[in-house]
């Protein structure tokens, strides 16, 4: 079955978008599960915004289709599609209260009274806002009102949840919360939701699939394990986490070779038939193990301790690796009492052929 | 910073507090004084004047119906104009420092560019008469009328109606009235429960601060109308100038021209305050 068809699932078949001369979106093709979690994740002016508004139904693709169930939303306005969005700012009808913005899209499509009063007040109860009903938005803190347009959108019973930088204004404390809670009611209630945002962690923690985009084009399509251990570009490799990346050369028969060095890497099927190649190594900071003064196994690397930042679990170390370019490497060591790399120290680190991942 | 201290800094304060009082309170006090004297004896007789002597009430009247258009036609046209200007995109400073321009001048320059323009012997007056034989006289007569009044002061009153919107359009938030449309909301309900509420504001403040400027306005009436056209602050002007001067009764006309001005201008504040 195809698998944006589900009622509630969204499809971008050649989705692209043109702004004068820039192509903001090009050749998007795009399958979102009824009731999946999907993240859009990419650097600023990567199209992620636009690809969610063309959604919205806000912009109408120059090419391509957006089916929203299986349907084309081919001249289906914004209020025919059904789709619910919060947007960064939370854009809360500051003339209202909060009972009133909740009740205002159930409102407009004529529901009963009693309904309308029912639906509020359990949705209210849901994101713990019930004693605020009778707030105005600007009496509300910065994660309030979130929770509130949070469940404004989801009252019209969206096909579809749309969320753009929903909490990229907020501070880090409440976005660790809100995330949670947006991922809870995620669940919860199966609906399908499409998130946009800047900040890949945030993307990793809450998905089950993020979609990575660059230049108007979808970068890679996976879950965020897939993304983050097998990384399909460069690009990937250091937009998602953090990254070691080595540029060498393969050298065929799992060899690839940097600075001089050899390293023992895993290799699929089809490196072999680029021996020779240009090729780039990726290793996670925390794939880099501290290894014995006496091991001479394979993937071995000595350096000096160029820096180091505390970051609470771990330290993360900067490791000035003896080579002519002066490369560093970052590695992550887990904070043990009484014991931790110091300013200068030599160190010696490995990794497994199967923690590093090559790129051509 | 502690209590003593911003209260020292009061003293700071004192120069302009000053400056009020003697250039502003007390001209206000010495006007209101004086206008409750007929012949030196206390007496609300100027006052009263005003519903008995019937110049006054129309001149009341004819100011209010001036300032009321007035306020109305500037905001009804001034609002897509700075719509316009806000989207303009580069030529936004340009357009905005052209339409500053009117401000510069003085009521009476505004007045006489008028009669230039649209007079007797006005340049698209004559035109007119050359192409389409329009009677000068005719075509030229409604320019010394109140409401040929309403069209100068139009000039003046548009561009303060465009600062106070393009503030207004660039600090709107749009995202509310996507978030309308994604609710469901017909664009009829998104104009009247999401727009109105959001501009509504801006709007009032624009269009009574239209009113209060053309209730006060005398330079371009004095130039176009002379004395003509009996407006309140031109009657003021009558009674302060005239052989026959009565100090007194233009301080209580003046009295009632502050007071309605501040009055509207309050109200509208209050609803505006309402609302938000």
């Amino acid at each position: 079955m195809n698998p944006g068809s589900g009622k509630n699932g969204v499809e971008l078949i050649g989705v692209g978008k043109l702004y004068g001369s820039t192509q903001a979106v090009r050749g998007v093709s795009l399958a979102v599960r009824e009731g999946e979690f999907l993240s859009v994740v990419g650097p600023s002016g990567c199209g992620k915004t636009t690809m969610l508004r063309m959604i919205a139904g806000f912009i109408e693709p120059d090419a391509g289709d957006v089916l929203i169930g299986g349907v084309s939303m081919k001249g289906v306005p914004v209020r025919g599609r059904r789709v619910g969005i919060v947007f960064q700012n939370y854009a809360l009808f500051p003339n209202m209260t909060v009972r009133e913005n909740v009740a205002f899209g159930m409102k407009v499509q004529k529901r009963p009274q009693l309904q309308i009063e029912e639906t509020v007040a359990s949705l209210l109860a849901m994101v713990n806002m019930a004693d605020r009903a009778d707030s105005y938005p600007r009496q509300l803190s910065g994660g309030q009102q979130q929770r509130v347009a949070l469940v404004r959108a989801l009252a019209i019973e969206p096909r579809v949840l749309l969320l753009d930088e929903p909490l990229s204004a907020l501070d880090a404390k409440v976005r660790n919360t809100l995330r949670f809670e947006i991922k809870r009611i995620q669940r919860d209630s199966g609906i399908t939701m499409i998130y946009v945002t800047h900040d890949q962690e945030e993307a990793l923690s809450i998905s089950d699939r993020v979609a990575l985009m660059r230049g108007g084009s979808l970068e890679q399509v996976g879950t965020p394990a897939e993304l983050y251990s097998s990384p399909a570009s460069e690009f990937a490799a250091d937009f998602i986490g953090v990254n070691n990346i080595l540029r060498g050369v393969y050298e065929g028969g799992g060899k690839f070779a940097w600075n001089g060095r050899f390293f023992t890497v895993e290799t699929p099927a089809e490196a072999e038939r680029n021996p020779g190649a240009r090729a780039i190594l990726t290793i996670r900071p925390e794939r880099l193990v501290p290894a014995e003064a006496e091991y001479d196994g394979p993937n071995a690397l000595e350096g000096r301790v160029a820096g180091r930042i505390f970051l609470g679990p771990l330290t993360r170390v900067a490791l000035a690796v003896d080579s002519p370019d002066g490369e560093t490497l970052l590695l992550d060591l887990l904070n043990a009492a009484g014991e931790s790399a110091q300013m200068g120290d030599l160190l010696k680190v490995r990794f497994a052929p199967s923690d590093a991942h090559l790129l051509f | 910073m502690n209590k003593s201290r911003r209260k020292g800094l009061y003293f700071l304060l004192l120069p302009a507090a000053a400056l009020l009082a003697a250039f502003l309170a007390w001209p206000l006090a010495l006007v209101l004084w004086e206008s409750f004297f007929v012949n030196g004896a206390f007496s609300r007789g100027n006052y009263l004047s005003l519903f008995v002597k019937k110049l006054y009430r129309e001149s009341f009247f004819t100011s209010i119906a001036l300032s009321v258009s007035t306020a109305f036609l500037g905001t009804l046209i001034g609002l897509p104009i700075s719509y316009a200007i806000h989207k303009s995109g580069r030529r936004k400073g340009f357009l905005m420092a052209v339409t500053s321009v009117p401000l510069t001048f003085s009521g009476l320059v505004v007045g006489f560019a008028f009669i230039v323009l649209l007079g007797t012997s006005g340049f698209f007056t004559l035109l007119l008469k050359r192409f389409l034989d329009i009677n000068p006289l005719e075509f030229s007569a409604f320019l010394f009328t109140w409401r040929g009044l309403v069209v100068a002061y139009l000039y003046f009153l548009i561009p303060r109606m465009i600062l106070t919107m393009t503030v207004a359009w660039s600090n709107a938030d749009w995202n509310l009235l996507e978030a309308a449309a994604s609710l469901g909301a017909e664009r009829g309900t998104i104009f009247f429960k999401v727009l109105l509420p959001m501009l509504g504001p801006a709007i009032l403040s624009g269009s009574s601060l239209l009113f209060a400027v053309s209730m006060g306005a005398f330079g371009t009436a004095f130039a176009l109308t002379g004395t003509a056209v009996k407006i309140l602050p031109m009657v003021i002007y009558t009674q302060v100038s005239d052989m026959s001067s009565d100090i007194a009764q233009a301080d209580a006309l003046a009295v009632i021209l502050t007071v309605t001005t501040t009055l509207v201008i309050m109200v509208y504040e209050r609803a505006f305050r309402s609302r938000v």
